[in-house]
C-alpha cells in the first residue's frame, strides 16, 4: 500500500504558475502526473525522464530548468513554450536533479515501445519564478 | 538576272536553279528538324521547371507548416519559371522569335496542371510525403515529412544553381555550335534526368545516377573532338553530372549501396559471409527508415482494405497480406552493391526478429499483417526482438561508415556553453544528410539505452513514478532482460514513501503479498 503520510508540504504548482504568469504571451503547459516517470541512475545520477506524451514541439526542446527550491522541472522550447512536469520532483529523485548536467527524454507508448528520445542540457536554478522575471524583463 | 526566270533557259541556268532550289530545301529541312529537336527539348525544360517549381512551393508549405521556415521565401515557383523563360527566350531568340512568344508558350507549359500535379504526386510519394499524407496516426509524421523534403530543398538550391549557369553559358554556345539542337538536347539532358530521377532513382536501386553521370562524361569526351567546345561549356556538362552526384549522394538509395559496399567488405569479389553481411547491412538501413516503413505501411494499409473482398477465408487474406509484404520489402530493398545476390524472402524473414519488431516498426506492423506472417513463417516471431536489430555489424564498420559518408561529427549530443544545443533522433535525421542519418541512429541509440540498461541490472535505479512497471516495460520491450533479482527504488509523485520492489516489465498489484514492499 502506498503511504502519503510522509508527503512535504510543497507547491503543487510551480510559482510562476501560481502567481499568474502562466497566462502571459509565453505558451506554457502541465504534462500530466500520469504521463511521467522520472529515472535516475543512483551511482552516477543520470536521468531519464520516461513519457507517454509528445513535449509540444518534442524536436525543439532547447533545455530544461530545474527549481532547486521548489523542486520544479520544466522544458523550454525554441519558440518560448515551457512545458512543466505535473509533479514536483520528490526527495529519491532530487539529489540526482541538483546533480546531473542533462537529461534524456524517452517517449515511449503505453506498451513500452519506444517512439523518440532527445537530450537536453540541465540548469540548475533557484526558482523558476526568478528565471521567468528576468526573461520578462529582458 | 533580273530576278524573272526565263521561259527557255539554258542548261547551266536550269542546273544552277535546280541546285539551288535543293539546296535551299535542304537547309530549311534541316533547319526545321534541328529547329523542332530543340523545341521538343526546350518544352521538357519548361515542363520540368514548372514541375519542380511547384514542387519547390510545397517544400516552402511543408517547411511553413512545420514551423522550419525561413523569413525569406524559399525558391519558388515563380523563381524557376523565370529562369525558365530565361532559357526559352535563349531559344527563340537564337531561332528568330520574340520573347512574347516564349512568354505565351511558357505560361502555356505551366497550365498543364494534370501533367505538373501528377508529377508531383509521384515524386512526393516516392519520398513518403504522400504517404504521410495519408497517415495522420503514424507517429512524428511531421517530421518524417520535413526529413523527405530535406533532400530536395537542396535539390531545388542546386536546380537553381543548375539553371542560372545554363542560362548565362548555354546560349554563347549554342549560337556558334553546328550542332546546336543536339547540344541544347544535351544541356536539357541533365536537367530532365535531374527532376525525374528523383521518382526512378528509387526503383533502379541507384543505377540511374551512374547512368546519368557516365552518360555525362562520355558526352564531355565526345564534344570535346570539336573545336567549338570550351572549358567554359564542359564546366557547365561537369557541374551537371557533379551536381548529379550530389544531388544522388543524398538520396537513400546511394547511401545504402555504399553502406552495404562497407559491410561486404570485398563487394568486388564477395564471400558467401560478404553476402550475408551485405544483406543484413541492407535491411537494418531499409527497414529503420521511417520513410520506407510508411511506403509499406500504406501499401498495407490499402490491402487490407480491400482484402476481404478478395479472400471469403479471413485467415488466407492475412497471409496474402504478409505475402505481399514481405514482397514490398524485397521490391524495394534492391541494392546494386548486392548484383546477383540480391534480397530474397527467406532474408526477409530471417530479418523479421531483429528489425520488423522494433518498435518503430509497430505502424507497420499491423495485427492482420502479424497474424498473417506468424501463419506463414511460424519461426519467424521466436526470437525475442532487440532495439534497434543487431547492430553488431553495422557497428563493426560504423567509423569507415562514417567516414566514407563524411559524417565526421563524433558527439551530436556534446552540449556547448551557450546552453542552448539540444539533440534527438528527429532532429539528427533531419540534419545529416538522408539515411546516413541511420548508421548514427542505430549506434545511438545502442548508446543511449546502455546505461539505462546496465542501472537496471546493478539494481541502481531510483524512479519516481505513479505507474510502477513503466520503465520495466520500455527497458523490456527495448530487447533487454531484465535480470530476476534486479530491483528498483521507487516513490510516487506525491511524495509517498520510499519503496524497494522488483523490477519486472508486469508487475502485479502492489497488492500482490509476493511483492511486499521493503521499506526503507
Amino acid at each position: 500500500m502506498l503511504d502519503y503520510r510522509n508527503e512535504t508540504k510543497k507547491p503543487t504548482m510551480p510559482p510562476d504558475v501560481m502567481s499568474g504568469a502562466f497566462n502571459s504571451r509565453r505558451r506554457k503547459e502541465m504534462i500530466d502526473p500520469a504521463d511521467f516517470d522520472i529515472v535516475a541512475d543512483k551511482t552516477t545520477s543520470r536521468v531519464w525522464i520516461l513519457h507517454e506524451k509528445a513535449f509540444i514541439n518534442q524536436n525543439r526542446v532547447t533545455h530544461a530548468e530545474y527549481d532547486t527550491e521548489n523542486h520544479f522541472l520544466r522544458f523550454v522550447s525554441k519558440d518560448g513554450c515551457m512545458q512543466y512536469l505535473g509533479a514536483a520532483v520528490q526527495q529519491l529523485l532530487q539529489p540526482h536533479l541538483a546533480r546531473t548536467k542533462d537529461i534524456t527524454a524517452i517517449l515511449a507508448d503505453p506498451e513500452g515501445n519506444i517512439k523518440d528520445l532527445f537530450v537536453v542540457p540541465l540548469k540548475q536554478v533557484r526558482t523558476l519564478q526568478n528565471i521567468h522575471n528576468q526573461g520578462e524583463k529582458r | 538576272m533580273d530576278g524573272t526566270i526565263a521561259l527557255n533557259p539554258d542548261k547551266e541556268t536550269t542546273e544552277r536553279h535546280t541546285s539551288d532550289v535543293a539546296k535551299n530545301v535542304g537547309e530549311y529541312s534541316t533547319s526545321r528538324a534541328v529547329a523542332m529537336t530543340a523545341h521538343g527539348a526546350n518544352q521538357a525544360v519548361i515542363q520540368t521547371v514548372a514541375s519542380a517549381g511547384y514542387l519547390v512551393d510545397g517544400v516552402n508549405w511543408v517547411l511553413g507548416f512545420a514551423g522550419l521556415g525561413s523569413e525569406k521565401p524559399f525558391l519558388g515557383h515563380e523563381h524557376l519559371e523565370e529562369i525558365g523563360t530565361d532559357l526559352y527566350n535563349g531559344y527563340y531568340e537564337l531561332f528568330g522569335h520574340t520573347a512574347p512568344v516564349a512568354r505565351n508558350e511558357t505560361d502555356e507549359a505551366f497550365e498543364t496542371g494534370g501533367k505538373v500535379v501528377g508529377f508531383i504526386a509521384t515524386t512526393a510519394a516516392t519520398l513518403g510525403l504522400g504517404s504521410a499524407t495519408l497517415a495522420p496516426k503514424i507517429a512524428s509524421m511531421s517530421s518524417q515529412a520535413t526529413k523527405a523534403f530535406a533532400p530536395l530543398v537542396t535539390t531545388a538550391n542546386k536546380v537553381s544553381e543548375l539553371f542560372t549557369s545554363a542560362a548565362s553559358g548555354m546560349k554563347g554556345f549554342l549560337l556558334g555550335n553546328p550542332t546546336r539542337g543536339g547540344i541544347m538536347l544535351l544541356g536539357a539532358t541533365p536537367t530532365i534526368i535531374t527532376t525525374a530521377a528523383l521518382a526512378t532513382e528509387y526503383h533502379t536501386g541507384g543505377a540511374l545516377s551512374e547512368m546519368a553521370i557516365d552518360t555525362a562524361i562520355s558526352s564531355i569526351k565526345t564534344l570535346a573532338k570539336s573545336d567549338m567546345f570550351t572549358a567554359e561549356n564542359m564546366e557547365v556538362v561537369v557541374d551537371s553530372a557533379t551536381y548529379l552526384s550530389n544531388v544522388f549522394g543524398a538520396l537513400e538509395k546511394s547511401v545504402q549501396n555504399q553502406v552495404v559496399k562497407v559491410a561486404m567488405k570485398n563487394p568486388e569479389n564477395p564471400s558467401m559471409e560478404d553476402i550475408q553481411n551485405g544483406k543484413k547491412a541492407a535491411l537494418s538501413f531499409l527497414l529503420l527508415n521511417p520513410e520506407n516503413l510508411i511506403a509499406v505501411g500504406i501499401k498495407n494499409k490499402i490491402r487490407t482494405a480491400a482484402i476481404d473482398d478478395l479472400h471469403d477465408d479471413p485467415e488466407e487474406a492475412d497471409k496474402y497480406l504478409a505475402r505481399k509484404f514481405v514482397q514490398d520489402i524485397i521490391d524495394i530493398a534492391q541494392v546494386r552493391a548486392l548484383r546477383g545476390n540480391q534480397i530474397k524472402e527467406e532474408d526477409v524473414i530471417n530479418a523479421l526478429p531483429e528489425t520488423l519488431k522494433s518498435g518503430m516498426l509497430s505502424a507497420a506492423m499491423p495485427k492482420r499483417l502479424q497474424n498473417g506472417l506468424k501463419h506463414l513463417w511460424p519461426n519467424a516471431f521466436t526470437v525475442p526482438p532487440k532495439i534497434p536489430g543487431d547492430t553488431s555489424q553495422i557497428s563493426q564498420h560504423f567509423n569507415k561508415a562514417r567516414s566514407l559518408l563524411g559524417l565526421t561529427d563524433d558527439h551530436p549530443v556534446s552540449m556547448n556553453n551557450n546552453g542552448n544545443n539540444s539533440f534527438s533522433i528527429l532532429n539528427m535525421l533531419k540534419n545529416i544528410p538522408m539515411l546516413g542519418g541511420i548508421i548514427v541512429f542505430l549506434q545511438k541509440v545502442v548508446d543511449f539505452f546502455k546505461p539505462l540498461f546496465g542501472a537496471a541490472d546493478a539494481g541502481n535505479l531510483e524512479i519516481q513514478t505513479n505507474k510502477e512497471n513503466r520503465a520495466a516495460n520500455i527497458i523490456a520491450k527495448s530487447g533487454h532482460t531484465i535480470p530476476p533479482d534486479a530491483t528498483v527504488k521507487t516513490q510516487n509523485h506525491k511524495g509517498g514513501i520510499i519503496t524497494q520492489q522488483a523490477l519486472a516489465p508486469t508487475l502485479p498489484s502492489r497488492h500482490d503479498p509476493k511483492l511486499q514492499l521493503e521499506m526503507e
